[in-house]
């Protein structure tokens, strides 16, 4: 794998199975809190998730080098915004080195139109990474990408009870890169034990730190977290593919706030949380919609901590939170 | 300089408060309604006979009977956010409380029996959630689909080329959507689809896109301006909302004859016309006084808005089953005006057509970003002022701040340029 092409992927939707099975190691595009993000400001604007701001700005940091192209799926306005002003780069100015870009536009809602729709954009996406590895597309080696990632995946997501949500997420985010489960080691950890719904998270910082503050992290609903981790392709095949990452979990994004509290309220359940953590950046809206309907949904106190930067939390506002959730309270 | 307001826009306004005042009435003997996005398919309601209330405009109405901080303090007291999607949200927020739900000079806005939207960006779909998940209404969703592709001069291939422009699968999905929606609307309403009702309305919004588009290209001509963007805002975009209808129809019509009257008796809003302002976004509908202010100090004009020149330009649809026409005109909308390079493109095309001299841009604290269309249009010689707002909510507007930086820099940037 190390010699293989890279694909810079953004975006829940991109088939990761599909990348691997055409020959390219997809590396997932992520910000890096460190960087300065004006030059990415002047392009995006400051009127969006700031974790969009900050994926352009590590781009152009490292100008695109190694990647082969760049797969970006249509799953919030974040990665369409991203993959717009890519575009619009590439046009005005050639010399920016803006690699192939590839958009896949995933449709979530449950109709046959819409699978037929996200079947027919898989088979595209196919078409443009064999072109972008001159590997000719293989069925048979994607059946055994898939079952491999998915034997990965759902591993991960039945050890979801026992890790701590830092250590979870950064074992999500290399099995997402490698195909491949290092199994993480369970956490004895005290605190009230919550799930952290939310703005999504390609980092485990803010996860580090919201442990670090005096809580477990028993469960999550965010886009990068174990929601849909356990779902598994019907047929180990591309139209099996493309209906599971179609029907991969009710993200704030692409579901609605009845969807979100009726999973959240399974998974309070299930996980025996004491409350819920909602983290949500500035300017990613979605979530704050769908907290009404959580709180009507479950019986724990779910505390919001909203306008947040990229990759951090506020630690006055943290400690706020957890306080609230201690007592019971509900902000 | 004259104040005389365009008959069509009288006319217009005052179609809507009789429309809206049968649709209440309509309401109240039992009849069905819809409240509709923007951007979604009102021909297909129409061809069943179902009125609906285009939400923005409804927002709209409420924002300027100085009631959305009302509204939006309703969503607040629900739990919901007050500042996410306030321009499509104002109308939910107004409909959550009795207390505020009537409208000063329009009445309240029944509760629809059907709520229609797109899922465009992330919120959207939010707000029509909202009103199923609270209020019980019905929500029918068309996806949003985003595709890759672009094409050069859209706007001069699309009404015959739809297919080609939109593209095949996304027209696929949209197309069997909108036979969905068609069974929903059969049992709201009792009765099938006709189709030749259906042909029909389209060949009406067809007309009715002519006669815009003549409209438009008539305005960009003349000189001086013969008429202003806040006349020809509502004497377009309110036979809009009634597309597909020979009122519509009619009234675009009208609205051509009066301007090609006034372009014919020297008619001009400012005789000493010194500068060509070009209005990029959403209207900005708490200041209207804005797009006039410059007028006597400047003789600076706004010769263009989105309005008029989106319904000349995006909508007329040649050709092909009627369906899949209908769904071309939707798909996408949204990136013709709001996502490089269709839409850059298009507004410097427009710039050029109208004869602009500066474009006042305005940015607001949402995805659609400024850098493409602001660089665009620079890059084509045509000084941007960048005006950071958001449209639907005054709370945070400083009107004589605006306006003076606007003057500021209408003398250096616009006229200054020229010596």
């Amino acid at each position: 794998m190390s010699d293989a092409p890279v694909v810079g992927v953004l975006g829940r939707g991109v088939p990761l199975e599909l990348v691997e099975a055409t020959g390219a190691r997809p590396v997932r595009l992520r910000g890096d809190v460190a960087l300065d993000t004006g030059g990415a400001d002047e392009l995006l604007g400051r009127g969006i998730d700031p974790a969009a701001n900050a994926v352009l700005a590590a781009l152009l940091h490292d100008g695109f080098a190694g990647l082969r192209g760049i797969v970006v799926a249509n799953d919030s306005e974040a990665s369409l915004r991203v993959y717009f002003v890519l575009r619009e780069l590439a046009r005005v100015e050639p010399g920016a080195g803006v690699p192939p870009l590839h958009l896949l536009d995933v449709a979530h809602l449950d109709r046959a139109a819409s699978r037929a729709y996200t079947r027919a954009e898989f088979a595209d996406t196919a078409a443009v990474l064999a072109e972008w590895t001159g590997a000719a597309f293989d069925g048979d080696r994607l059946g055994a990408v898939i079952a491999r990632r998915e034997d990965a995946r759902t591993s991960l997501a039945a050890l979801r009870a026992e890790v701590a949500g830092s250590t979870f997420l950064t074992a999500r985010l290399a099995v997402d890169e490698s195909g491949v489960l290092e199994r993480p080691e369970p956490v004895a950890a005290g605190g009230p034990r919550l799930i952290l719904s939310g703005s999504g998270h390609d980092a485990p910082d803010v996860t580090a730190a919201i442990e670090s503050a005096g809580a477990r992290l028993v469960g999550d609903d965010h886009p990068d977290g174990e929601l849909g981790l356990a779902l598994r392709s019907a047929t180990p095949d591309l139209d099996g593919l493309a209906d599971r990452y179609a029907a991969d979990g009710p993200t704030s994004h692409r579901a609605s706030p009845r969807e979100r509290a009726e999973h959240l309220a399974r998974l309070v359940a299930e996980r025996k949380a004491d409350g819920v953590l909602v983290y949500v950046r500035r300017l990613d809206d979605a979530p704050l919609w769908d907290v009404a309907a959580q709180r009507a949904a479950v019986d724990v106190p779910v505390v919001v901590v909203s306008g947040q930067e990229y990759g951090r939390i506020d630690a006055d506002a943290l400690d706020a939170a957890l306080a609230e959730l201690r007592t019971g309270a509900r902000r | 300089m004259s104040g005389e307001r365009l008959r069509s826009a009288t006319e217009a306004l005052r179609h809507q408060r009789e429309w809206f005042a049968g649709l209440r009435d309509h309401v109240d003997a039992g009849g069905a309604y819809a409240l509709v996005n923007a951007d979604t398919p009102h021909e297909l309601l129409r061809a069943f006979d179902l009125p609906y209330v285009v939400n923005q405009w409804w927002s709209s109405v409420v924002s300027s009977r100085g009631d959305a901080q009302g509204a939006l303090a309703n969503l607040v007291a629900r739990g919901l956010p007050r500042e996410s999607e306030q321009y499509n949200s104002i109308g939910l927020g107004a409909s959550l409380d009795p207390a505020t739900a009537e409208v000063d000079g329009w009445g309240a806005l029944p509760t629809p029996d059907l709520v229609l939207a797109d899922l465009t960006g992330d919120t959207v779909r939010k707000v029509f959630d909202v009103w199923h998940e609270l209020l019980g209404v019905p929500f029918f969703a068309f996806e949003s689909p985003a595709a890759g592709h672009t094409v050069d001069r859209w706007w001069e291939r699309i009404a015959d080329d739809w297919e080609d422009v939109v593209g095949r699968r996304r027209i696929d999905l949209m197309t069997a959507e909108l036979e969905e929606l068609a069974d929903e609307l059969a049992r709201l309403t009792g009765a099938p689809l006709d189709p030749r009702r259906l042909d029909d309305i389209l060949i009406l919004a067809n007309e009715q896109a002519a006669w815009n588009r003549r409209t438009r290209d008539l305005i960009a001509e003349a000189r001086p301006l013969p008429v202003r963007l806040t006349d020809t805002i509502p004497a377009v975009m309110l036979p809009q909302w009634h597309r597909g209808s020979e009122w519509g129809r009619d009234a675009a019509r009208g609205l051509y004859e009066e301007v090609a009257e006034r372009v014919a008796d020297g008619f001009s809003v400012v005789p000493e016309e010194r500068a060509r302002l070009m209005w990029v976004g959403r209207g900005l509908w708490f200041d209207l006084g804005f797009y006039r202010h410059f007028e006597a100090e400047f003789g600076a004009v706004f010769v263009w808005s989105m309005y008029l020149a989106i319904a000349a330009d995006a909508y007329a649809r040649n050709g092909g089953p009627a369906l899949r026409a209908l769904s071309s005109r939707f798909i996408g909308f949204g990136e013709r005006l709001y996502a490089p390079p269709w839409s850059v493109d298009w507004y410097v095309a427009q710039a050029r057509q109208h004869g602009v001299d500066g474009v006042v841009h305005l940015v607001s604290d949402d995805p659609r970003g400024s850098w493409a269309t602001t660089r665009a249009l620079r890059d084509a010689g045509i000084p941007v002022y960048e005006l950071h707002a958001d449209n639907a909510d005054a709370a945070t507007y400083d009107v004589d701040a605006v306006r003076a930086e606007v003057a500021t820099w209408l003398r250096d940037d616009v006229l200054g340029r020229r010596g």
